[in-house]
């Protein structure tokens, strides 16, 4: 409902910045895009660091229990463990924005 | 196997596919029903509808062989796909998700502003779709005419044929529960013989055999070998002959082979004492292409028939 003209309150809320995509609304969105941005390059980075490194690991002369071992088995939950982590902070990210606006 | 039992079991799953789709056909109305299923779709069942792509023909059938030809190194394969499908996560599909847009030309169009990357990233969807089809689509067609003997092309158009028969009428909530069904019947049809096959190890006493171990015939084991062929030997073998081998001709005539190169002709017949070891192919041979792959491997194509007795 839009308010009446001259009785607009001293700090508008966040959404309206937002819908008449004012700078400071405009800065917002970008604020959320940039988290949610920071969160995407902190999960591919994870994961080329933990598994990325493996092909190093695994030419040194090694068992080849390790080479099932870390191939078949331990590579899946670091994987899993980044992509909750990524899934977490996106879902965080979109609360605290959401938290914002509806203030 | 038995072909009648093959043929009741595809019927049989191809039927619960098409009814599984048709359990879908009634909800799919709207165009967020056709392309997200409305975003009704539970995470497990979303999880067991992605999972059910990724078993596909490739990795069912494929990593297994490559394990077994290749080694353990191979099982990189399946890793890739899983990493592929984090980047995927944080790249495509939670940005997807985010913008609102059904499909990846959507995106790229609202994400980009311009027609043309919507032209450009259709184009890649249908190209990429193209060659991830192909060898499932062979996959299809070779695994039936094994099962059941149908010409190789009858797979293919069956799996096209339900599958898209499915997608135009269902759209995403019908072929999320196909996906969904096919991940737990193909789970269950690799977990089963894997977990007999590991109870049969495990009663023969848990042999550890390597896999750069060289293959030994465990019976008499008999090879007619097709096209002419150069053979590298290490070891002295002793082979039962008849056909020509470095042109020498024998009429079953046991002979040992020194260590070294050997020129076996085409049509020769060479037969195997237990416990042989088997010849790898010589590189540099009539066939510089085939290199020095073990026969096992071989086998398969048409340059020599083992027959075990």
């Amino acid at each position: 409902m839009p308010a009446p003209a001259g009785r607009r309150p001293a700090h508008p809320p966040a959404r309206s910045e937002i819908d008449e995509q004012t700078t400071l609304g405009h800065t917002y969105v970008r604020s959320l895009m940039r988290s949610q941005l920071r969160a995407a390059l902190t999960a591919l980075g994870a994961l080329t660091l933990l598994v990325g490194p493996l092909p190093l690991l695994l030419a040194l002369p090694a068992p080849e229990a390790l080479v099932w071992t870390a191939l078949g088995f331990g590579v899946y939950p670091v994987v899993w463990a980044v992509a909750h982590w990524y899934v977490r902070r996106a879902e965080r990210n979109e609360r605290d924005f959401t938290g914002l606006v509806e203030r | 196997m038995n072909q009648t039992h093959a043929v009741a079991a595809v019927t049989a799953v191809v039927l619960a596919t098409v009814l599984i789709g048709a359990l879908g056909l009634r909800i799919s109305r709207t165009t967020s029903d056709f392309y997200v299923a409305s975003r009704t779709v539970r995470p497990g069942l979303n999880a067991a509808a992605i999972s059910g792509e990724y078993l596909s023909a490739a990795s069912f059938l494929g990593i297994a062989g490559l394990v077994l030809v290749q080694g353990p190194a191979m099982l990189w394969y399946p890793v890739g796909y899983t990493a592929g499908h984090l980047v995927l996560l944080v790249l495509v599909a939670a940005p997807l998700r985010r913008s609102g847009a059904y499909t990846l030309s959507d995106f790229a169009e609202a994400r980009l502003e311009s027609p043309q990357a919507r032209r450009v990233a259709s184009l890649f969807v249908v190209g990429i779709g193209w060659l991830y089809l192909l060898p499932q689509l062979q996959g299809a067609g070779l695994t039936l005419e094994i099962l059941t003997g149908a010409p190789d092309w009858v797979g293919g158009l069956l799996v096209a044929l339900v599958v898209t028969g499915t997608v135009a009428a269902g759209g995403m909530r019908s072929i999320t529960f196909v996906q969904a069904f096919q991940y737990w019947l193909k789970l269950t049809a690799l977990l089963v013989p894997a977990l007999f096959l590991l109870a049969a190890w495990y009663g023969d006493g848990a042999p550890r055999a390597r896999f750069d171990a060289p293959a030994v015939l465990r019976g008499h084991t008999v090879v007619e070998v097709a096209d002419t062929v150069r053979i590298g030997l290490d070891d002295p073998l002793t082979v039962t002959v008849t056909g020509s081998v470095d042109s020498v001709a024998y009429t079953g005539r046991t002979v040992t082979l020194a260590p070294g190169t050997h020129h076996v002709r085409g049509g020769t017949t060479l037969s195997f004492a237990p416990g042989a070891e088997l010849p790898a192919r010589a590189a540099g041979g009539s066939d510089p292409s085939a290199g020095p792959s073990r026969w096992p491997a071989a086998a398969t194509d048409t340059s020599c028939t083992p027959r075990t007795g």
